[in-house]
């Protein structure tokens, strides 16, 4: 679950305060856990809600340019043998802040671009921008990796 | 289609998180017992809410209950005393054979009574050498009652206290007197009590009154058990028993030292950089002063990188019994004449391993702590205890969490630098016109290279000024802003990195291997042929080091035994596989060894089975099991998958050294 903090957080510091919040209030509530489903998926999702609430006191996000629909972008399959999650994850912290949460929430979260925009305040065309933008910016990053 | 791209680099992403991420499928589980260890009587309360009636009867039975038997221990003392302090003649009269019956220690451990059929017993002088008991006597009722068991040494006391088990017979009663006949027909008579030991099990302990054990059972001690005087009396060695563990260990030890792997030794100057290579591959880069004093140094490696030397040398492979895959181990250490030498800590080795397969990039390194007393039983004697000793398992490994990686050397390459990079350029409606600078020792003539730009660069004209030997500034100076904007002048020979001179169709002249990165200014740096900015490594031969560009490596900083490895992740199920070898497990020497990964571990021991723990279930394996009968080695190879199952038919055949090795190297993939 801290790697999930820190997904969102700005370093190991902030990922712990979101992490210890979380535990907080898992442990708050854990009465309330109805056994629905599996104890992690309970935990993550408050650890997530949390990391969510993380990111709205820093600040709000901006509302991307509109921009044309969604464009082509793949990574060759080969480029994901030779690089680590770590490493990955890595470059994702490196994208604009505001790219790297819609991303992560997005690709890594299963968040759909309406729960995005519901939850960050933004608009979906918004959360479809940072998505696509991230994606483009990964690629770019990994070229080298698809030219060795 | 666009959608699919997308949504295949998604789920690509998605599973290279979920490869890093640690097994967390039995969180529900540790969940439902920490539950059940927190408040299980708050959460049966807040799911029966409607139970005062009940627990009203329930506490009315239960006092009932406990007033009727108060009635009948206090009134009728007759039926209740032990029959050692109300009727001890009686008692001794039929003693030989008797057990006397303590009711109420009966009624007081009645969960004994339901399930116990163990007992464990500390004997008096009498040595017990063999392994079967019979146990005969008769009750207060005169009812015959009738034990046989098998007592084993316990192996945790480390005494010589045997525990029978005692097949579905129940031992009811406090005080014991039993005679007993061991198999060569000597016959044993013990005295004592019985004392549970253990809340789990069941077992009983018979605790001896002190110099009375020695008593025939007619002159059993009077009194309550609790005025016994407890004493434990342990049974002198058992010098044959031990004496056969002793020699079958140093049998097992004999035999795996003639396996043990041939070690390689070179001799290195301490003074300057060194590139060792192993006869399997391995080739260790050491830098100028990696060691603390000496300047000739004594480097010996043994390596192991198959299931031959892995099985043959009993590496298993486990961290805190979690299992690992190996890429391969080593150990390395350091003499300088004879004395053993550590390295400098600032200082490190490069280990590269010989596997260039994409399988070693998620491995780490670990260093192996020795299990001491694994490895030296050359000083055992027959008054050693060997229960303790865990012959399987010899080394445990500790994470370095450093990764293994490729490129530590990069290849040069020296070229004449014809690269396309204008200081301008600019398009016009007759082509592309580009302005370049030439350097002062070119090796090109202006107009050879601008024919060259023309031709094969697709320019419609280029402009070449003569540079100054330097880099250059253009742009606009003073008013506030300053521009400057460095290029690379042309034309003259220049060493770079092999992939940028391929990005510009360059042709080498010359190819070097250097152990640091090209790094500078930007993508493009690239070392100056007349002032080179860093020195090269050019004391190695240039295809030595070629050979290492491709291969994974990474950077040790103690010496002793390293291994590259990382965790075994495996999302099915976890069973416990239990392997009974019918006589005591210790004495053997067994692996689980695994088929599709290289992995290896040892068991627990318990009496004559070994326990496997959370295994994946269903993963192939095979059992490789070395033990010593009758004075000869044996050894034998099972194959199975992994499940909660006893596995006890090994067939065990004599084997030697060189046909063991066989069978173990049969393991590793051709």
């Amino acid at each position: 679950m801290i790697r999930v903090c820190q997904r969102y957080a700005g370093d190991l510091d902030g990922a712990g305060i979101i992490y210890n919040n979380a535990m907080f209030r898992v442990f708050r509530n854990i009465k309330n856990y109805q056994h629905h489903g599996k104890l992690e998926a309970w935990v993550r999702t408050i650890v997530i809600n949390c990391c969510l609430d993380h990111v709205k006191a820093k600040g709000k996000i901006k509302e991307a340019p509109v921009t044309a629909a969604t464009e082509e972008i793949s990574i060759d399959d080969y480029v994901f043998e030779k690089i680590s999650a770590k490493e990955i994850q890595l470059i994702i912290k490196k994208l604009p802040k505001a790219t790297a949460i819609v991303f992560n929430l997005f690709v890594y979260e299963g968040c759909t671009h309406n729960q995005i925009a519901d939850a960050l305040g933004i608009s979906e065309g918004t959360s479809k921008w940072h998505v696509n933008e991230g994606r483009r910016l990964l690629k770019t990053k990994l070229e080298h990796l698809e030219k060795a | 289609m666009e959608q699919n791209n997308n949504n295949n680099t998604d789920k690509k992403l998605r599973q290279l998180e979920n490869q890093s991420l640690p097994d967390l499928s039995k969180m529900d589980e540790h969940w439902e017992q920490m539950k059940n260890i927190l408040q299980p009587e708050d959460l049966l309360v807040n799911k029966t809410p409607n139970h005062k009636p009940l627990r009203w009867i329930t506490a009315v039975v239960v006092a009932g209950t406990f007033f009727f038997l108060s009635y009948e221990f206090f009134t009728k003392p007759g039926k209740l005393i032990s029959s050692t302090e109300k009727q001890p003649g009686q008692t001794l009269k039929n003693s030989a054979d008797t057990i006397p019956i303590n009711r109420r220690i009966k009624r007081g451990t009645s969960s004994i009574q339901d399930r116990k059929d163990s007992l464990l017993l500390t004997p008096t002088e009498e040595q017990i050498n063999k392994q079967e008991f019979i146990l005969t006597g008769k009750d207060k009722d005169g009812k015959e009652v009738k034990f046989v068991g098998v007592a084993k040494v316990s192996p945790k006391t480390g005494r010589d206290t045997l525990i029978l088990t005692l097949p579905k017979e129940q031992v009811t009663e406090q005080h014991f007197f039993f005679k007993g006949k061991s198999a060569d027909g000597k016959e044993v008579t013990f005295t004592g009590i019985a004392k549970k030991i253990s809340r789990v099990k069941d077992t009983l302990q018979i605790k001896l009154p002190g110099k009375e054990t020695q008593n025939t059972p007619g002159n059993m001690p009077k009194g309550k058990p609790s005025d016994l005087k407890e004493k434990e009396i342990a049974l002198p060695a058992d010098t044959t028993t031990k004496k056969q563990a002793v020699d079958k260990k140093k049998a097992l030890f004999d035999f795996f030292a003639q396996l043990e792997k041939e070690s390689q030794s070179f001799v290195i100057s301490n003074r300057r950089d060194t590139v060792i290579w192993g006869n399997e591959g391995t080739a260790l880069f050491i830098p100028a002063n990696a060691f603390r004093g000496g300047e000739s140094v004594t480097i010996t490696i043994k390596e192991y990188y198959s299931y031959r030397d892995i099985i043959t040398n009993r590496l298993t492979t486990c961290a805190d019994n979690q299992l690992l895959v190996s890429g391969g181990m080593l150990h390395i250490s350091a003499t300088v004449n004879g004395r053993e030498i550590d390295m400098e800590p600032a200082n490190s080795i490069r280990w590269f391993v010989p596997d260039t397969t994409d399988a070693i990039r998620q491995m780490q390194l670990f260093n192996g702590i020795v299990n001491e007393a694994s490895l030296d039983l050359k000083n055992l004697n027959q008054d050693a205890d060997t229960s303790e000793i865990d012959f399987s398992s010899t080394i445990n490994w500790v994470l370095d969490a450093r990764y293994f990686r490729r490129n530590h050397f990069h290849t040069n390459v020296r070229v004449l630098d014809l690269r396309d990079e204008p200081y301008k350029r600019r398009s016009t409606k007759n082509g592309m016109v580009g302005k370049f600078y030439l350097s002062p020792d070119a090796k090109i003539s202006k107009e050879d290279l601008e024919n060259y730009l023309l031709t094969k660069r697709n320019y419609s004209r280029v402009v070449i000024k003569k540079g100054t030997g330097g880099w250059h500034r253009t742009g606009f100076l003073g008013l506030g802003k300053r521009y400057h904007r460095l290029h690379q002048e042309i034309g003259d020979s220049a060493w770079m990195e092999i992939s940028l001179a391929r990005r510009h169709n360059l042709k080498a002249t010359d190819t070097i291997v250097t152990k640091n990165p090209v790094k500078g200014w930007y993508d493009f740096y690239v070392y100056d042929g007349r002032k080179p900015v860093q020195k090269f490594d050019t004391a190695f031969s240039k295809n030595n080091l070629n050979k290492l560009a491709n291969r994974y490596s990474v950077e040790i900083r103690t010496l002793g035994w390293i291994n590259c490895d990382r965790f075994l992740k495996d999302s099915r199920p976890k069973v416990d596989l239990i392997v009974d070898l019918k006589e005591s497990a210790n004495d053997y020497c067994t692996f689980l060894v695994f088929e599709k990964v290289k992995s290896m571990m040892s068991g627990s021991v318990s009496g004559n089975k070994i326990y496997f723990r959370n295994v994946p279930e269903g993963e192939a394996v095979t059992i490789m099991s070395v033990g010593v009968i009758d004075g000869k080695t044996v050894t034998a190879k099972h194959r199975t998958r992994l499940s909660n199952t006893v596995v006890s038919e090994l067939k065990f055949e004599e084997t030697t050294p060189s046909d063991f090795k066989e069978k173990a190297a049969s393991l590793d993939k051709p």
